[in-house]
């Protein structure tokens, strides 16, 4: 019996064998926005590196941030003669250039003297991998009289850079390391173009400065006149700025950036320069203890009295005067010609440019050639105090 | 004690029943060769009084094998996976070099005797131009003297070139397919789906020196190598994120075993690596490999529009594949992609092909079509970077 069941057993396993065969077998595989446009490689490399090397068109110290081909200087000051460059199809404005024409914000070339008349750190702000550190000035000039915010502590010629943490673009956290192009990460990608009227990020604020409202022109004032060009954002009244008796702080409690309360620009460069625009608080003098005369300080985010020489701007033409422009109280769709006085406000723009310009203290016009009782249209002074060169 | 041979007959038939359907059922790694020995073996390289035509005819070769790597790998048709022999006995051979030019695919999906197969074609670097793949083959690149980020410490080594070696090692490990490849035909275990020590390792890439696994790739290895590819019908990758040497490995740290400054994550920027803060985040100065997807931002919304929220990633997309850091868990490819800490990872294969592409830099996809602010479907960048289409 067992030696005849033995065979079947054997069939067993040669049933296993088989089976498990087939199954191997069977399962064997059968088989109205502005937002940076052009090819990536315009701006970015993966890795730093093409055909075994740098690029002559790339920055050559490198890697960058964010994967770019090179800083914001790289790309925004080349130098060259033009305002803008066209960069494969991407238009690059230019911040330091030899054009004739500048940019809205001015141009770092008259720092270090590649345009107008010779270097002098006078004439902008110095950023030092661009125009070297300053040699007068260390910290703002005008900074709050609080902890750390009037002694260079924070920022100062050494330090300061176009973006973050010690720049004026982008996020301008302290203490986050981020301190040039990763302080504005992302914002060309989402940039908001045009009006920028809500202003709660980088890319939807005025040109990267984070909480600033206005409308900003398509060329950066390339092409300009009175109804063709930027529209600044400003407040009939100004604060009181700083953590130290004033009634506003700098400090977004939402993202922990540096910024302006009310989206003005004023108040953004009284984000390093608080004394010398807003009122005054138990710590700081400012423009002095109300918004009227007699101040102190040449006030800002004032609105334009609509009486006496004010009420004159621009020899009584009420046009916009590209030699000392206006703030509007509330960001209009597209550029207006004209100036409304008892509204639209003098603003630190109004005098100065952001950048540099080609006269001391980054100004407009050219301060020296004021002179009282003298007609000058080339002084900007006279566009608002309208009686002065009478 | 009485033997019921019957009952044992019976439970020996359950048994193999079980077995069969066990067997069936089971995932496992089916790697390992089938077909006649003489498919791919000589015992004399001699036939007939001289080698066949089938044959290489720069005989013998090692492991008495009837051709080289490249000779049994490659096609002279548009076929990417050949047969030797036929009927049961044939074994089927992925081809990874095609003298005629193979269909690669463009659409997520593809299906087809040429379309090419996961690791790409060497054609387009032998037939069209150096910068298309690793030059393997038949010729030095005519432009790279070393494999770009390169920064191993261990110079004139096989981590210079994988076409030539200059290191005088009595073997010729340093270049050619066995630089990547430790082959292991023979090899193919059945107690994991996943293809590792047992089946030689995922592919076949494992350690060239040392004797620890921490340079043996593991990973889900699609039966006909993607000649047929979908979201669900893939390879799956293991990558890891290792912040030093030795440790665990993963694809993309395979890569960087030459190209250690693009991908390792063991280079900071003290010595040029990829990451430029404190931590391994953005911003990056190279990108980043052996990375996981973030739960924020754009990433975190992986193959989708870009408008949904964060955190919801789309699926599996073959263009821009992603890597699983638990590779383990996988039994079968997935299209499914996580994002977050534990999730999946952008690797050196998300945008490369390992042997070569149409495309420079033997990416996956035409980087010149990639346009900020343009959607393309065809455009890898954007399956991450979902976003910067907008």
């Amino acid at each position: 019996m067992g030696s005849s069941q033995v065979p079947g057993f054997r069939k067993h396993i040669l049933s296993i064998v088989v089976l498990t065969s087939i199954s191997i077998i069977t399962v064997l595989p059968s088989g109205v926005q502005a937002k940076i446009t052009g090819v990536c490689s315009n701006c970015h490399t993966m890795h730093y590196s093409q055909n075994g090397g740098v690029l002559s068109s790339w920055g050559s110290s490198g890697p960058y941030q964010l994967l770019l081909v090179t800083d914001c200087l790289g790309c925004h000051a080349q130098g060259g003669s033009q305002a803008i460059v066209n960069w494969n199809g991407s238009l690059v404005p230019q911040v330091y250039h030899q054009d004739s024409t500048d940019l809205a914000g001015g141009n770092f070339a008259y720092i270090t003297g590649l345009k107008g008349s010779g270097a002098s750190d006078a004439r902008g702000h110095n950023i030092v991998p661009l125009t070297g550190r300053d040699d007068v000035l260390y910290a703002p000039p005008g900074g709050i009289n609080q902890s750390f915010h009037n002694n260079g502590y924070n920022v100062n010629t050494d330090n300061l850079t176009c973006a973050g943490e010690n720049g004026c673009h982008g996020w301008r956290i302290w203490a986050s390391g981020n301190s040039g192009i990763s302080g504005i990460r992302g914002a060309h990608h989402s940039n908001v173009d045009g009006a920028c009227n809500t202003a709660d990020a980088v890319a939807n604020s005025y040109r990267f400065l984070f909480s600033v409202k206005g409308y900003e022109d398509s060329d950066w004032q390339y092409t300009v006149s009175s109804s063709d060009h930027n529209e600044y954002y400003g407040i009939a009244t100004p604060i009181k700025l700083g953590c130290a008796g004033g009634t506003y702080s700098c400090h977004d409690s939402n993202t922990g950036s540096v910024y302006a309360p009310d989206g003005t620009i004023s108040q953004f460069c009284a984000t390093c320069h608080g004394n010398f625009h807003t009122l005054a608080t138990s710590t700081s003098d400012g423009v002095g203890p109300t918004a009227s005369s007699p101040f102190i300080r040449h006030p800002t985010d004032l609105s334009l009295p609509n009486s006496g020489e004010y009420a004159q701007y621009n020899n009584g033409t009420l046009i916009y005067s590209l030699a000392a422009p206006v703030a509007r109280l509330s960001v209009p769709s597209s550029p207006g010609s004209t100036v409304a006085v008892g509204s639209d406000a003098v603003m630190c723009l109004s005098c100065h440019y952001a950048h540099a310009g080609p006269y001391p203290d980054a100004l407009r016009w050219n301060y020296n050639t004021c002179n009282a009782g003298t007609p000058n249209s080339a002084c900007g002074c006279f566009v608002c105090h309208t009686q002065k060169d009478d | 004690m009485i033997l019921d041979i019957s009952s044992i007959r019976k439970k020996v038939f359950v048994a193999t029943i079980l077995v069969f359907f066990f067997w069936i059922s089971a995932p496992r790694c089916w790697a390992k060769v089938t077909g006649v020995c003489s498919n791919c073996h000589t015992m004399h390289y001699s036939q007939n009084g001289g080698a066949l035509v089938a044959w290489g005819s720069t005989g013998p070769y090692q492991n008495l094998l009837v051709d080289t790597c490249v000779g049994c790998h490659s096609n002279t048709s548009t076929e990417t996976i050949k047969t030797l022999g036929s009927g049961a006995t044939a074994s089927r051979v992925p081809v990874v070099y095609n003298t005629v030019e193979p269909t690669y695919p463009t659409t997520p999906s593809a299906n087809g005797p040429s379309v090419t197969l996961a690791g790409g074609n060497f054609y387009w670097v032998e037939k069209v131009g150096d910068q298309y793949g690793h030059n393997v083959i038949s010729h030095a690149d005519a432009v790279l003297t070393e494999a770009p980020g390169r920064n191993q410490g261990c110079t004139n080594s096989c981590h210079y070139s994988l076409y030539s070696w200059t290191f005088p090692w009595p073997n010729s490990q340093g270049h050619g397919c066995t630089a990547c490849h430790t082959p292991a035909h023979h090899k193919g275990g059945s107690s994991t789906p996943i293809s590792d020590e047992e089946d030689g390792w995922y592919r076949f890439l494992a350690q060239r020196h040392g004797t620890s696994n921490d340079r043996n790739i593991k990973g889900l290895e699609d039966p006909d190598w993607q000649q047929s590819v979908s979201p669900t019908d893939h390879n799956e990758y293991w990558d890891y994120y290792v912040s030093g040497p030795g440790g665990v490995y993963g694809i993309s740290r395979f890569c960087a075993g030459c190209h250690g400054l693009f991908h390792s994550t063991r280079y900071g920027p003290a010595n040029g690596g990829f990451y430029a803060g404190a931590w391994f985040a953005a911003p990056w100065l190279r990108h980043p490999a052996g990375i996981y997807f973030p739960s924020t931002g754009e990433t975190s919304k992986y193959n989708t529009d870009g408008t949904g929220p964060e955190g919801v990633p789309g699926p599996y997309n073959p263009l821009a594949p992603v890597g699983r850091q638990n590779i383990d868990s996988y039994t079968a490819p997935s299209s499914s992609v996580t994002v977050g800490s534990g999730g999946d990872m952008v690797m050196c294969l998300s945008c490369h092909r390992a042997h070569g592409s149409p495309y420079p830099d033997m990416l996956r996809w035409d980087y010149t079509t990639c346009q900020a602010g343009t959607p393309n479907s065809s455009c890898g960048c954007f399956i991450c970077h979902t976003e910067k289409d907008q």
